[in-house]
């Protein structure tokens, strides 16, 4: 292997490790209050249709995140009011707002674009890299010219390592997945705890759909967010919800796209090479589960 | 006794509340993409319901969304997720077209017969991994049955590429069945065919071996309490993969009726979201047979409408979609009030 080969492959990596990372830490935190999250992939993918529509419209990214964050943590609310104060079931509920949102995404794009199954333009803003010069070719070009959002999502995981495990807004969380009734003994309301968590993760998910949408492409595509939702839910069964562990395997998972990308130019058919990544997070869930089965056996 | 009126009387109100909401949301929805409400609800009727030509076509499309939702309700009865109906309806459909073009046993009903069995057949290999993890390493078969999907899609997306292509087409598609597979059009000018009566006979058999059968009862009580129907001696793990086999081979038969009734081979976007759209339905129906079938003729009505709406006015045809969606967000809504809480 040639260094230009594994260099392209870290650069990609990381590219698509990050709305994965994003997603899978906004859920994490509505795992910790007891909710497992299946409205991610919807949550990802309004907002990289209304980050595309405010990018192209003001012509600035900034504006595209924030359209796309506030479209998010809308449904998120929307979610979380159905689960948490109306006591729907999360699942069924999730699913029906990640169908809601293919529909009205591929409906807003006829009625507002006339566009077919995908809408892009030069208009659509990017989202800005990181633009420092330390002289270092290798700085330069291989750890500091990625998008902002990647650098901050990695601050966030460390940030929710310290919010969920040393604050008692954390303390909080954990106990109403935890022990519900608990906190519902001191006064403090299950279904608001959860209500936090769920804007928070819909802020996360809001960030993890335009990085997809403004910077990883630069376009909107019918259900572009193709599973991404569930890959960041297998991350988080995966890695019990704790940040760091977020961290480590959603870079696992780009890794898996960006092999994709790169097998696609390869000899093999290009079908097992879109594949790959989806039978990847089945066979590190596998192996997961296989592992800590063990675990159970030996104790 | 007037207690229990009164109660009835404020659950016959909410429910015309309930109504009133999602029509009230959908004239929104209709009048957003550009036309108005009442012109939009008479296209969207017409289009569906207007001459029997638009009433069989309704009708027909209702088969592929009764099984597909049938695919999710049989698991669901046991506490189990089947989100896979998607690619389980593709590999069913793949199955089917390959026993079409491949084999013939010179009898048109056995050639149909054992074609439907195949496709059942592989819709249930497909169900069979995920339900095998869960019960065996509790992996979440929402994740498992969902990338299963997307792995299906690019599976049959090589299959009809590579090894199956059709020699003589341009396009990624599989040959066609032997006129000896296709079950036929039963009026002049309409898709309409015996696969409709498949998908009710189906329905009908899961309604009875729900409430009559020993196995049926035992699938609600897996679902409702799996720690009480294990004491009581029900093999819930049995029981579990057993429901989601059930479902997997009706997403599988769904993907074969298509076949021989409609489409005669696979082509690339076969589905349209058969899976997803069934997932609704049955949400809607909270997993009742013959709720199925009603709700599946209106979304099926709503989807016929939709079109009839793009070709005479400018609202797109995918307005169907977010109609659907909206009115299961409300009824889940309105159920806690109307039903009362409970879990599931």
């Amino acid at each position: 292997m040639d260094i230009e080969l594994i260099t392209t492959l870290f650069r990609t990596s990381i590219r698509m490790a990050t709305p994965i990372l994003l997603a899978s830490l906004g859920g994490a935190l509505t795992y910790h209050a007891g909710i497992i999250n299946v409205a991610m992939e919807g949550l990802m993918l309004i907002s990289a249709f209304f980050s595309v529509v405010f990018s192209y419209l003001t012509g600035s990214a900034f504006y595209g995140i924030i359209a796309g964050v506030v479209a998010s943590m809308l449904i998120s609310l929307l979610y979380s009011v159905f689960v948490s104060f109306l006591k729907a079931n999360n699942f069924a509920i999730g699913f029906a707002i990640n169908i809601l949102i293919s529909s009205l995404t591929l409906f807003l794009m006829r009625v507002m674009f006339q566009g077919k199954n995908a809408f892009n333009s030069p208009d659509i803003a990017s989202i800005m890299e990181l633009k420092v010069k330390t002289g270092n070719y290798f700085l330069d070009n291989y750890l500091l010219n990625f998008s902002i959002l990647t650098y901050l999502s990695i601050a966030i995981a460390f940030l929710l390592a310290y919010i969920i495990y040393k604050t008692s807004f954390g303390l909080r969380l954990r106990v109403c997945g935890e022990m519900p009734q608990a906190l519902t003994a001191a006064g403090i309301k299950v279904g608001v705890i959860q209500l936090w968590a769920s804007i928070l993760c819909g802020g996360l998910c809001g960030l993890a759909g335009a990085q997809l949408s403004l910077y990883n492409v630069r376009m909107f595509s019918r259900d572009m967010t193709g599973g991404r939702g569930f890959v960041a839910l297998a991350a988080i069964l995966i890695s019990g919800g704790k940040p760091k562990r977020v961290l480590f395997i959603s870079l696992l998972f780009g890794l898996f796209d960006a092999l994709s990308v790169k097998l696609q130019n390869e000899k093999i058919a290009p079908q097992f090479a879109l594949m790959l990544p989806y039978i990847m997070s089945v066979v590190v869930l596998l192996l997961f589960h296989l592992k800590t089965r063990k675990q159970y056996g030996k104790a | 006794m007037i207690g229990t009126r009164t109660l009835s009387f404020r659950k016959l109100l909410l429910s015309l509340l309930l109504v009133l909401c999602i029509l009230s949301v959908w004239a929104l929805i209709i009048w957003f993409g550009g036309e108005s409400p009442f012109k939009g609800f008479r296209y969207i009727i017409e289009g569906s319901l207007g001459n029997h030509y638009q009433f069989l076509s309704t009708l027909n499309k209702m088969v592929p969304l009764i099984l597909a939702a049938a695919a999710v309700a049989v698991p669901a009865w046991t506490g189990m997720w089947n989100i896979g109906g998607e690619g389980q309806l593709l590999l069913g459909a793949f199955g089917a077209a390959l026993v079409g073009f491949s084999i013939d046993f010179g009898v048109g009903l056995v050639n149909i017969v054992v074609a439907l069995i195949v496709s059942a057949a592989f819709g249930m290999a497909w169900a069979a991994w995920p339900a095998f993890f869960k019960i065996k390493l509790r992996m979440d078969e929402v994740v498992t049955t969902l990338m299963g999907n997307y792995i299906a899609a690019q599976l049959i997306a090589y299959l009809i590429n590579n090894p199956f292509r059709d020699p003589r087409s341009p396009l990624a598609q599989t040959p066609y069945i032997k006129s000896s597979f296709v079950i036929p059009y039963l009026f002049e000018g309409s898709q309409f065919s015996a696969t409709f009566f498949v998908a009710i006979g189906m329905v009908l058999v899961l309604f009875i071996f729900r409430k009559r059968f020993i196995t049926g009862y035992e699938f609600d009580i897996t679902g409702s309490n799996p720690v009480f129907a294990g004491l009581s001696g029900i093999r819930v793990k049995k029981t579990k993969l057993l429901s989601m086999l059930i479902g997997g081979a009706l997403a599988g038969l769904a993907g074969g009726l298509l076949v021989l009734g409609m489409t005669q081979r696979v082509m690339q976007s076969f589905s349209p979201g058969y899976g997803f759209t069934g997932l609704l339905i049955c949400l809607l129906a909270f997993n009742d047979p013959l709720l199925i079938v009603g709700i599946a003729f209106l979304f099926s009505a709503l989807q016929t409408g939709s079109v009839n709406l793009q070709l005479f006015t400018s609202v797109p045809a995918e307005i169907s979609g977010v109609l659907q969606a909206v009115m299961v967000l409300f009824v889940a809504a309105f159920k806690t009030f109307i039903v009362g809480r409970r879990e599931g």
